[in-house]
């Protein structure tokens, strides 16, 4: 049986026995892929699972539309059970019903408890694709100047439509930092200043947290390359904490958390 | 519409030398919303503040700032001055031209227009000042003394004499401290057990005290006021409420060489022990590294000769929850290893002694009965050499100190050594006497003309042992101008005093200060001594920094009598510079529960009207906040501002530099 055909089988099972009352999983659209509800044991033919599959599904389930439906279970592949892990340990959802997938099997209906320990389990060292290492390689070696230069470029790109703060399941709060108004730190305006404010900020507040599925990056119309930035904080906070987000629902987060042994190296 | 008043003050010089107040009013005056503008010699004084009282009450000001020194220095005092003429304290606020300005700047030009700056930017601010409202909070009037020493004792005698319940914990088996273990006492040669004893006693029968001894403290949460500190009794192995101190399992316990910590290692106990005759609590303890039945699970030796059943081998450590509202640290002293120096035998001659040996050799309750005899043959030495500012005052060993007690009490190791060996010989090498204090000064003068203690300035730059015993000192006399050689049979080094193992940890536990050395740091050097950094948590004795006792008795006084002070209120006024979280935008993330060092944010459930849960947010617990704002920089959608300081406040400042 194929991974589409397994994760058919156990959607219809899960809708049919109501132990869901959304499916939520990826459907063809001509070339892409686009995400699917089904809440109808007989719907589920639609739901396939290829590596085109790139959408994080664990961005709608803090959804009142979504929530109000009862028990949701979502086809996951290991960056969106990461998140799921996240969103667990920031308190934002309790349990999870997950039809689990990795890129070499799938791994049928798990629980939160169970989507971690398979997490640790299977894929507690996934690496970035090398054109993305690759890419950071460079950027480290430019001097800050070209650095500077580089995202200066980068950054003129954004429109400020914030698809990237929309598909992030872990860009959830109620009022982004950007709409505060009163007082206004970031200018909503898209020129240099505001956008510098907004990229760098998103990105810190990714920190820690991020468990780089790429939902960012393959949102933004303006072809921005978000990854690398969150790939950089990301490596940052392995080094200087040696932590992974996503891998814990009881973590502690690792801004705002201290242990008495963190390095005070930094300290002058 | 704002009507804010601005008050230059000169500070008599130290502002108005580089600062031109004059022009900075001037300017003061044409910012808007500012509707008077003064400046003054000395604000701060009464005439200063009279010119704020009636500017307030004549021009009906709506906001106040006062270009001075720091808020550290005199915003209590400025903030006073306003409320008392109806404006509310916190719509008063500080720009510092003094530290931030006139201090680290000389060119005068530049140092006005910054100071205009700084007053432009708190005019901005104090627009965006809302009256604020001291936070009440209930006082549990109970404190807690850390150190059972002399200074601890008299701290919980003192404030258990004001009617106030006192826990007192100590971490060794019975309370006491350094002081049952000297002989007798400078500068009056009292016995220190005769007038330590019975305050030992009335510290454990007092109704008001609480004795905690072989505890430990293990964890600190709250606040002045409201501490709430966990407590670790440490497992005694013997049931106390059984246990009548008999003795009859100490005098059958097998382990019997075990280095007695009471007598500095000169004599032995077992390991079912108390510390000394005179122990408070008179009861044993069972050393658990040393017992054999403990390490090696045999023997039971003092568990069959225990009539009473006492003992028992399955105790456990017991985790004690208690609630206090101040705190006294008494932790002590030690004595500075003197095995570090090389050139005194690296402590490895055995008649190389430390200031606390010889008390226990001349104490009438020691290894030797009272007589000085020597630890290496026992024989009584005739010749002892006292050396002063063994690792004192030494920046080799890290000690620039003075340890104030070692000149006092080498004279008089020395008289008491004379005392008993009429014949023998008293050397002590010294490199200054300090003798400050009461009687001190003629007790040093009575050591040397009426007892004959030899007295030699210079410093002993080798000790070595002769194949014969006898250990060789070789030192200067810098008086003589000559090289000195003495042969001793016995040397007494007066040991760098250093604060107590473990009190750093104790210190960070309860958000104290300490220095370089360890000595825990008070708030001010002179007007807040007794106070430390950390409201409601107060110091006694020798943890500050070395003392003796009639200075440690009275800084423990000093401790009580604040801790009486702040006892005398029912509730504690709290500053209402606290954090508040806007509940509509808050998406309860927590970050800022984790974040909290006071434990101060709390899950709040929001319900309607029938009591169904609508959403849970973050709350600020007004009366824990400590107003650090490690909150509000953690809310990644800036739903938290702190009171006083807000996002709002905080921003216009910087606008307006722009």
């Amino acid at each position: 049986m194929s991974t589409s055909e397994a994760i058919r089988a156990d959607a219809a099972r899960l809708l049919a026995e109501g132990r869901a009352k959304l499916v939520i999983g990826y459907r063809a659209r001509g070339p892409h892929r686009a995400p699917a509800f089904v809440s109808d044991p007989a719907g589920v033919d639609v739901l396939i699972y290829d590596n085109l599959c790139k959408q994080n599904l664990a961005v709608y389930l803090r959804k009142p539309e979504v929530r109000s439906r009862g028990p949701v279970a979502v086809v996951a592949p290991p960056a969106v059970m990461r998140s799921l892990v996240v969103l667990a340990a920031e308190s934002q959802l309790t349990e999870a019903t997950v039809l689990a997938v990795g890129p070499d099997a799938y791994h049928g209906v798990l629980d939160l408890a169970g989507a971690a320990a398979l997490l640790k389990e299977k894929y507690a060292d996934l690496a970035p694709s090398p054109e993305l290492l690759e890419a950071l390689a460079k950027l480290d070696a430019m001097s800050p100047q070209e650095r500077a230069r580089f995202w200066t470029d980068q950054f003129a790109k954004c429109t400020r439509c914030y698809a990237c703060r929309a598909a992030c399941p872990l860009c959830y709060c109620a009022r982004c930092i950007v709409e505060k108004n009163v007082p206004q730190w970031i200018s909503t305006a898209a020129a240099q200043h505001g956008n510098f404010a907004w990229q760098i900020i998103r990105a810190f507040h990714q920190a820690g947290r991020c468990t780089l599925c790429g939902a960012c990056e393959a949102a933004c119309p303006q072809g921005i390359p978000l990854m690398l930035l969150n790939l950089a904080l990301s490596e940052e906070v392995a080094k200087q904490f040696g932590e992974k987000p996503g891998y814990d629902p009881a973590a502690k987060p690792v801004i705002g958390s201290w242990k008495p042994d963190d390095d005070q190296g930094f300290v002058r | 519409m704002a009507r804010i008043g601005v008050f230059i003050c000169h500070c008599g010089e130290n502002i108005a030398r580089t600062v031109d107040c004059a022009a900075v009013a001037a300017a003061a005056a044409k910012m808007p919303g500012v509707v008077h503008s003064a400046d003054y010699k000395y604000m701060c004084s009464d005439p200063g503040q009279q010119m704020i009282r009636q500017a307030i009450a004549e021009k009906k000001l709506t906001g106040a700032v006062v270009g001075a020194c720091s808020p550290r220095m005199h915003e209590p005092t400025f903030r006073r001055a306003a409320a008392e003429a109806g404006l509310n304290p916190y719509l008063l606020e500080m720009a510092n031209l003094r530290e931030h300005c006139s201090w680290v700047h000389e060119d005068r030009a530049a140092a006005t227009a910054k100071a205009i700056d700084l007053v432009r930017v708190m005019v901005e601010k104090v627009k965006r000042n809302r009256s604020l409202y001291p936070i009440r909070v209930p006082i549990e009037p109970t404190a807690l003394v850390v150190g059972g020493g002399i200074a601890g004792i008299q701290a919980a005698l003192d404030i258990a004499g004001g009617g106030k319940k006192v826990i007192l914990v100590e971490r060794g088996p019975s309370i006491g401290g350094h002081m049952a273990r000297l002989s007798e006492t400078f500068p009056t040669l009292d016995c220190s057990q005769c007038i330590l004893t019975p305050r030992m006693v009335e510290a454990a029968s007092h109704p008001n005290i609480t004795l905690m001894t072989y505890s430990e403290v293990e964890a600190v949460e709250g606040f002045v006021g409201n501490f709430q500190v966990t407590i670790r009794r440490k497992a005694k192995y013997v049931d106390w409420s059984k246990c009548t101190g008999c003795g009859d399992c100490w005098a059958k316990c097998p382990a019997r060489k075990i280095p007695s910590e009471f007598d500095a290692r000169l004599g032995a106990r077992t390991a079912i022990y108390r510390p000394f005759p005179q122990a408070v609590p008179n009861k044993p303890v069972i050393d658990r590294e040393h017992c054999i039945m403990l390490t090696k699970g045999k023997c039971g030796a003092c568990a069959k000769a225990c009539q009473r059943g006492a003992v028992n081998f399955k105790d456990q450590d017991e985790l004690v929850k208690v609630k206090v509202g101040a705190v006294v640290l008494a932790t002590g002293f030690d004595l500075w290893d003197h095995s570090a120096y090389g050139e005194y035998g690296a402590g490895k001659f055995a008649d190389v002694i430390d200031g606390f040996q010889f008390e226990r050799l001349a104490s009438a309750s020691g290894p030797t009965g009272g007589e000085i005899r020597r630890p290496s043959d026992g024989q009584v030495p005739r010749t002892v050499v006292f050396i002063q500012c063994c690792g004192s005052r030494d920046e080799k060993v890290g000690k620039a100190y003075c340890s104030k007690i070692c000149c006092m009490y080498t004279a008089k190791h020395g008289m008491l050594y004379k005392h008993k060996v009429h014949d023998g010989r008293a050397i002590v090498f010294y490199m200054d006497i300090r003798a400050a204090g009461k009687g001190y000064e003629e007790f040093i003068r009575r050591a040397v003309e009426a007892d004959g203690v030899e007295y030699v300035r210079g410093r002993v730059s080798r000790i070595y042992r002769r194949t014969d015993g006898k250990l060789i000192v070789r030192g200067a006399d810098t008086l003589a101008g000559r090289a000195v050689t003495v042969e001793a049979d016995m040397v007494v080094l007066a040991d760098a005093v250093v604060p107590r193992s473990g009190g750093e940890k104790l210190a960070q536990l309860f958000g104290v200060g300490y220095d370089t050395d360890g000595f825990y740091s008070e708030a001010h050097p002179k007007l807040r001594p007794v106070e430390t950094a950390a409201a409601g948590v107060f110091l006694a004795g020798a943890c500050q920094s070395p003392k003796d006792i009639p200075d440690s008795v009275a800084q423990a006084s000093a401790a009580a009598a604040k801790v009486l002070g702040l006892f005398a209120r029912p509730e504690l006024e709290r500053e209402p510079v606290v954090a508040r979280v806007n509940e509509n935008t808050c998406v309860h993330c927590r970050a800022c529960i984790q974040a909290c060092p006071y434990g101060a944010v709390e899950d709040h459930e929001i319900r309607d009207r029938k009591g169904h849960l609508v959403r849970t947010v973050a709350r600020v617990n007004e009366g824990l906040c400590q107003g650090c704002g490690t909150c509000v920089a953690i809310c990644r959608s800036g739903c938290i501002d702190l009171e006083g300081f807000t996002d709002e406040q905080v921003f216009s400042e910087i606008a307006t530099l722009e």
